[in-house]
């Protein structure tokens, strides 16, 4: 069971991060084309800024479950090299995941409630195109909502763990060590 | 419990949790939202859950994951490489002609880079086997081109520009072109002590070979890439054509096309670039989303305007405060992350130095300057590191290898610092001022 809520988990932070790539080289094609409608075709369009806009946003919080997934975050590790082991692996493997559950949680909670307020009010933005603004705030839930499975594989993973008496503590599995990437 | 001692406690957890290797964005989103709660109560909840949305949706920001997509295009072509041969064959007959090359391919490389740890793995890779073969001292050479990573950020096009400029409310347009003339000087500067060092004492590396001028002629066509996609991005912005959005967004669409056409950049590159693109934007963003959130707990206190009273009534010429500020920065960056103490910093620190009558511009290249050497300089060094475990030499070796170039590093710190025409004139002669 548990093997495939993880198995889900990273194949859609996989392509949502994908997605998220995509989105940014369309960014970039859009923009590029408004440049040309204005100076070539002396015919300004006004929506290549909206579409930019929009997929800046998404393209954060699309990549944002797999930079966890990866463990891509800058860190500073000073004082965890003084750690012991066991400390070290508490830290990354059950607090750490805790408490970036409790910051992208509420951040999931708080931007659904916020997308559904933007929902019935039917709110746009204040330009030309009026793009209605839910789907822009939803997908930042969706996001935040990836990222918190990802997290919370990774506590269960350290919780698993722990309970069997720090079987993987050098990390032979899939746990996070502090200097992976580095 | 009163707002103050809330920013006071909330500043040391963060610390405490940042410095044992908690994940930078979280450390600040952490303390935010729960010290946002113990001091605002629900009305906090309302902030974290909207700021996402707020910072984002913004074209501010748009420059920075195009910026970072050139990176990551250029990083899965041989662009880098080509950049570096041809600078080597220029500069192989001079002593230290291949650390000089280094140096200078990264300086080109960071014109359509815009950040240190990239340049420094493409042209590392490449010069490793020169410097073996010629025989080049491994902890000196190594230390230059660690050095020479400074001109990533400081050449435009910049990432860590972008963030500085949003965060400090500055033209973007302005603060790249204020990097070039510093940019080309400190390269001089880099190349010219390599060179001296190495004519002097030709153990540390001399001459290489002396390539016919045919081939050196013919080693520019690889250039050409580059120097299009930079004079079309600074071009651009400097004569006010385009904004730095668009400006970037069109190199990026010229770069891809370059890599494609005359690269043979394929499907799975480019899916590799994309991606690599996308999470390297989502590094960043992570931080300056916990950094804006934590800021607003530490900006409701008082902290910010007690600084700001201190730094104004100090008995010294407003000159000496800029020294100062740049000497804790310093300070700052041996131990913690450059992108970090730039979020949470300019915020307090650029109203006070403008209200000294200073060029907020010109502060930016000063950051940015500082925020390298934080890189470079242990027990915090990513890039450091990076050198050293590419390069594969001793952390000794390594650390005194630098030290004449590091030395250097602070010279041109404070030249611009005595000079800051060298970085706001050329922004002051810009396009729409």
């Amino acid at each position: 069971m548990f093997k495939a809520v993880n198995r889900i988990v990273n194949f859609l932070s996989h392509y949502t991060s994908m997605l998220a790539g995509f989105l940014i080289l369309i960014m970039a094609i859009v923009t590029t084309y408004g440049v040309i409608m204005r100076y070539v075709f002396q015919s300004p369009e006004y929506y290549s800024v909206e579409i930019s806009l929009m997929f800046m946003v998404w393209s954060f919080v699309l990549a944002a479950a797999e930079v966890e997934k990866r463990d891509q975050h800058i860190k500073v590790d000073i004082l965890s090299q003084l750690m012991p082991e066991k400390g070290k692996y508490f830290l990354f493997n059950i607090f750490t995941p805790i408490a970036g559950l409790i910051f992208a949680g509420t951040i999931t909670w708080r931007s659904y409630v916020n997308a559904i307020y933007s929902l019935q009010i039917g709110e746009v933005s204040a330009t030309v195109v009026a793009v209605p603004l839910f789907p822009v705030k939803i997908v930042v839930s969706i996001g935040y909502g990836l990222l918190c499975l990802v997290l919370l594989v990774r506590l269960v993973k350290g919780l698993i763990s722990l309970a069997g008496g720090f079987q993987n503590i050098n990390g032979e599995d899939e746990m996070v060590t502090p200097n992976e990437n580095v | 419990m009163g707002i103050d001692s809330v920013a006071v406690i909330a500043a040391i957890t963060m610390l405490i949790l940042l410095l044992s290797g908690v994940p930078i964005a979280y450390s600040l989103g952490f303390t935010a939202v729960v010290l946002g709660v113990v001091a605002f109560g629900g009305l906090s909840l309302d902030k974290i859950g909207w700021t996402t949305y707020h910072l984002l949706y913004n074209q501010s920001w748009t420059p920075l994951p195009m910026f970072t997509l050139m990176a990551c295009v250029i990083a899965q072509t041989r662009i880098g490489e080509d950049l570096y041969r041809s600078a080597r064959n220029w500069l192989a007959a001079i002593p230290g002609g291949i650390v000089a090359a280094s140096i200078a391919g990264q300086g080109v490389l960071a014109a359509a880079l815009g950040a240190s740890a990239p340049a420094l793995i493409t042209v590392g890779k490449v010069a490793e086997p020169e410097l073996k073969k010629f025989g080049y001292d491994m902890g000196f050479s190594v230390g230059a081109i660690l050095c020479g990573g400074v001109l990533g950020p400081l050449i435009p096009p910049s990432a860590i520009m972008v963030i500085y400029a949003v965060v400090a409310n500055v033209s973007l347009g302005r603060l790249l072109m204020a990097g070039i003339l510093p940019g080309i000087l400190l390269a001089c500067m880099l190349i010219g002590v390599a060179v001296v060092k190495c004519a002097r004492n030709p153990a540390l590396g001399g001459p290489a070979e002396k390539v016919p001028f045919k081939i050196k002629i013919k080693s520019l066509r690889n250039v050409w890439a580059v120097v299009l996609i930079m004079i079309s991005i600074l071009g651009s912005i400097y004569f006010g054509i385009a904004t730095p959005t668009e400006a970037a967004a069109v190199g990026s669409v010229v770069l891809l096309i370059i890599s494609i056409v005359a690269y043979k950049l394929r499907f799975k590159g480019l899916m590799t670039a994309l991606t690599e693109a996308a999470l390297l934007n989502a590094v960043l963003m992570f931080t300056i989303i916990g950094a804006n959130l934590f800021s607003y707990v530490i900006g409701s206190s008082s902290l910010a305007e007690m600084l700001m009273g201190f730094v104004s009534n100090a008995p010294f010429a407003p000159i000496f405060i800029v020294v100062i500020l740049m000497l804790v920065l310093l300070c700052l960056g041996f131990f913690l992350d450059g992108i970090t103490i730039m979020l949470l910093t300019v915020p307090i620190i650029v109203p006070v130095i403008t209200g000294l009558g200073f060029d907020p511009i010109w502060l930016g290249v000063l950051y940015v300057v500082n925020m390298e050497i934080g890189l470079i300089t242990p027990p915090m060094a990513v890039n450091f590191f990076l050198a050293r475990n590419i390069f594969n030499v001793k952390t000794r070796d390594l650390a005194f290898g630098m030290l004449p170039f590091l030395f250097t590093l602070i010279i041109f710190l404070f030249i611009v610092l005595s000079f800051p025409e060298l970085a706001t004139w050329l922004p002051n002669t810009m396009a729409g001022r």
